[in-house]
């Protein structure tokens, strides 16, 4: 068979771009001068918190020339993209970072780098020490912290006016709250005393249960049994059960579907238990809402849960120094100040952000007001494979607002399917 | 033209041995990539289902324990088998059914055919999430597009999504709007059968069910076992409608296999252990795929096989 001498020219081509493809597609660097390094930093933000944060990079790369930070937004795949960059050994060098026990081996203990240099201590002495320690695993800091909330009751004033009722005080306690859904609801109308997610997040709830003496595990985070299914977290659940079953609140959500604060939103709810991540909503519905700290459980002491973000350094960085530099001026107060979407973790900053004193704005108050009942470690912080646990957990959760089960036998279906990711 | 290679001058011999390879040349793209994005993981999954595989970590070789565990210490294994077979039981026979009916719909002489065909098979090539976004609005309890209509009936509709009792049914209902791909095949079967042998079975006396029973079924029998054995893979390895719409709930009554094994991989941090469910996954594909292979020569016929009655 005669071959052509260009048919040889295109088979040799078409092997060449086969080849070449992949290193064509890698992710572009911008052309810098040698000196440059380039930083790839990943964030969960999208919208409007987003545009903030690259605000910030861009003041940061003014002021080190030197260094440019590639943002990566990774949106709701966030935890997905980090897992897949880790296992692949080809991390961000700076991420925004929460699930510690899980990822501590790949990111760098900040504690030397700290030690080193008394402007940083000086700087961190300013972190709330409750958020501080949240970036903490196995007695090693992870993490700068960057934002935080509490968890904290809105309620709607519209409707308390309506049912001329007096407006829930710090103080109150979970009679009140359960008293006031009741009064607040009325299904014919489709308005509701509370509303209450379909699959809460047990790190949210686990404030509830402290709050009622009892925790998800025990205090060195290797045993279930007895905790988790203690007779005091299956009477807190058993009181939310309570609230829909007796239709004083409404059940809500779920994956992608109308939220409880989205019901909030459009005025159907009374009363709604969350952190500080509707608040943007709230106002641009033009609610009339009151922010307040949780309710107690008669008798005992409010504890209240912080759900924070951390800014980590990944250990396989090859541009450590940078890392760390970029890492400081987020957290520092000039990044606070800029961050508008994050409550900011520091005194000094929360006195005035903008000319703006969150710690006596009736908006912002409940959230620090909340921070000293901070005191509990959080079960995700002590259980490495909290994401198998925390999943068997919230199914009891489910199961007891549902219907489908009584708190204690959920509670105790969930230890036994979870004790084998205990380690 | 055969010739000897020994026997040809050297320029001549070199230049068909290169002909030869030609082909080789030409496939060898589509090889590399099949072996760099498809098979080298396969295998790769393969060997880490043997091991620990911590994301981050060090790995540590463990035989058989991701298998055994599986069976014998993993309640959410045998639970999340137990829904996907629920739903690939509800699910795989209402698929060909309904891509059947309207194959037939379609097949019949009508104006704006054309445009029908379009609309019954546009959901078929509507990305994934989007069409979960937009059922998990269609099924709100409170609110959905869906209890609406029910209520102007006078039907009171379930909470869809949050209620364990009617999850599974949401599922089957969101994953047949999607079958307009088993649609097309049947039609483009329908639309080979021979006139003759209905014309013939006209001039029989044969009613339009005994015609369906005796013509129709048995000449797309072939395409009936194609659909069938790709509703089954499709059953299995559902995941975004349950990912995106409820997360395995309410209380995991859509805890999907395929959730189960992506969960395990990327909240559980276990690569080792959800490459060992993933294998276990395409072994019960597999043995199911056989068993319908193994009973297809009852009731497939392919042209020119002669049955006796």
């Amino acid at each position: 068979m005669k071959v052509h001498k260009s048919l040889r020219v295109s088979a040799a081509l078409a092997v060449a771009a086969a080849v070449m493809a992949p290193i064509s597609t890698a992710v572009p660097r911008p052309a810098h001068a040698a000196s440059t390094v380039t930083l790839r930093f990943a964030t969960w933000d999208t919208g409007n918190l987003l545009a903030f944060e690259k605000q910030l990079t861009s003041q940061f790369e003014k002021a080190n020339p030197s260094i440019q930070v590639q943002v990566e937004a990774y949106g709701s795949g966030f935890d997905e993209k980090m897992a897949a960059a880790f296992g692949a050994g080809d991390p961000p060098d700076v991420e925004y970072m929460w699930n510690f026990p899980a990822y501590a081996p790949g990111l760098q203990p900040l504690d030397s780098l700290i030690a080193k240099d008394a402007s940083v201590r000086s700087l961190v002495r300013q972190f709330y020490p409750a958020i501080l320690n949240y970036n903490r695993f196995q007695g090693k800091l992870y993490a700068l912290p960057i934002g935080f909330t509490t968890q904290v009751i809105f309620y709607n004033k519209t409707l308390f006016r309506a049912a001329h009722l007096a407006f829930p005080k710090n103080g109150w306690t979970w009679n009140d709250f359960a008293r006031d859904a009741r009064l607040l609801s009325h299904p014919g109308a489709k308005q509701f005393g509370c509303a209450l997610p379909t699959q809460p997040d047990p790190y949210d709830w686990e404030s509830l249960i402290w709050s009622n003496g009892g925790s998800w595990v025990s205090p060195n985070g290797k045993v279930l049994k007895g905790y988790l299914n203690s007779a005091q977290n299956a009477q807190a659940l058993d009181m939310m059960g309570g609230l829909i079953h007796s239709k004083a609140c409404t059940l809500a959500g779920g994956n992608n579907q109308l939220a409880p604060n989205d019901l909030f939103a459009a005025g159907k709810v009374a009363l709604e238990y969350d952190g500080d991540w509707p608040l943007a909503q709230y106002q641009a519905a033009k609610i009339d809402f009151g922010v307040v700290g949780l309710p107690a459980f008669p008798g005992k002491p409010v504890r209240d849960v912080i759900d924070q973000s951390g800014i980590a350094i990944s250990r396989a960085s090859h541009n450590q120094a940078a890392a760390w530099k970029f890492a400081l001026f987020y957290a520092s107060a000039q990044g606070q100040a800029v961050r508008l979407g994050d409550l900011p973790v520091s005194p000094s900053v929360a006195v005035n952000r903008n000319g703006l004193n969150l710690l006596s704005s009736p908006t912002y108050k409940a959230f620090y007001d909340m921070v000293p009942s901070c005191v509990n470690t959080p079960a995700s912080s002590l259980i490495t494979n909290w994401g198998k646990v925390d999943s068997n957990i919230q199914n009891a959760i489910s199961s007891v607002l549902l219907g489908q089960a009584n708190a204690q036998s959920a509670l105790n279906d969930a230890v036994s399917v979870s004790q084998r990711y205990m380690q | 033209m055969n010739m000897a290679v020994s026997s040809m001058r050297p320029r001549a011999a070199r230049r068909l041995r290169w002909g030869r390879l030609t082909p080789y040349w030409f496939v060898l793209p589509w090889v590399v990539g099949l072996a760099v994005f498809t098979l080298g993981p396969l295998l790769f999954s393969l060997v880490i289902s043997f091991f620990d595989w911590p994301i981050i970590g060090a790995h540590h070789f463990i035989g058989f324990d991701n298998y055994s565990t599986m069976f014998t210490n993993d309640p959410l294994f045998w639970q999340a088998l137990g829904v996907t077979f629920k739903f690939a039981a509800i699910f795989v026979p209402l698929n060909l059914v309904s891509a059947l009916l309207l194959a037939m719909l379609l097949s019949r002489p009508a104006r704006g055919l054309s445009i029908y065909r379009t609309l019954f098979y546009l959901p078929a090539v509507v990305s994934g999430v989007a069409l979960a976004l937009v059922w998990g609005w269609v099924f709100d309890g409170q609110y959905g597009l869906l209890n609406y209509l029910l209520s102007l009936v006078g039907i009171s509709g379930p909470d869809w999504l949050n209620d364990p009792h009617w999850t599974l049914l949401a599922m089957v209902i969101a994953s047949l709007w999607s079958q307009g791909a088993a649609m097309l095949i049947f039609l483009a079967a329908l639309k080979n059968i021979p006139v003759e042998l209905y014309e013939a079975a006209g001039i029989d006396g044969a009613g339009r069910l005994m015609t369906f029973l005796r013509i129709t079924i048995p000449m797309i029998s072939p395409t009936i076992l194609f659909n069938l054995i790709t509703s089954i893979i499709a059953a299995f390895q559902t995941l975004t409608l349950a990912l995106v719409m409820t997360n395995g709930g309410p209380v995991r009554a859509t805890y999907f296999y395929a959730l189960y094994v992506y969960q395990n991989a990327f909240q559980g941090f276990q690569m080792g252990y959800a490459s060992a469910n993933a294998w276990i996954m395409f072994l019960i594909i597999i043995a199911l795929t056989l068993i319908v292979f193994k009973s297809s020569p009852r009731w497939v016929y392919y042209e020119g096989d002669v049955r006796g009655n």
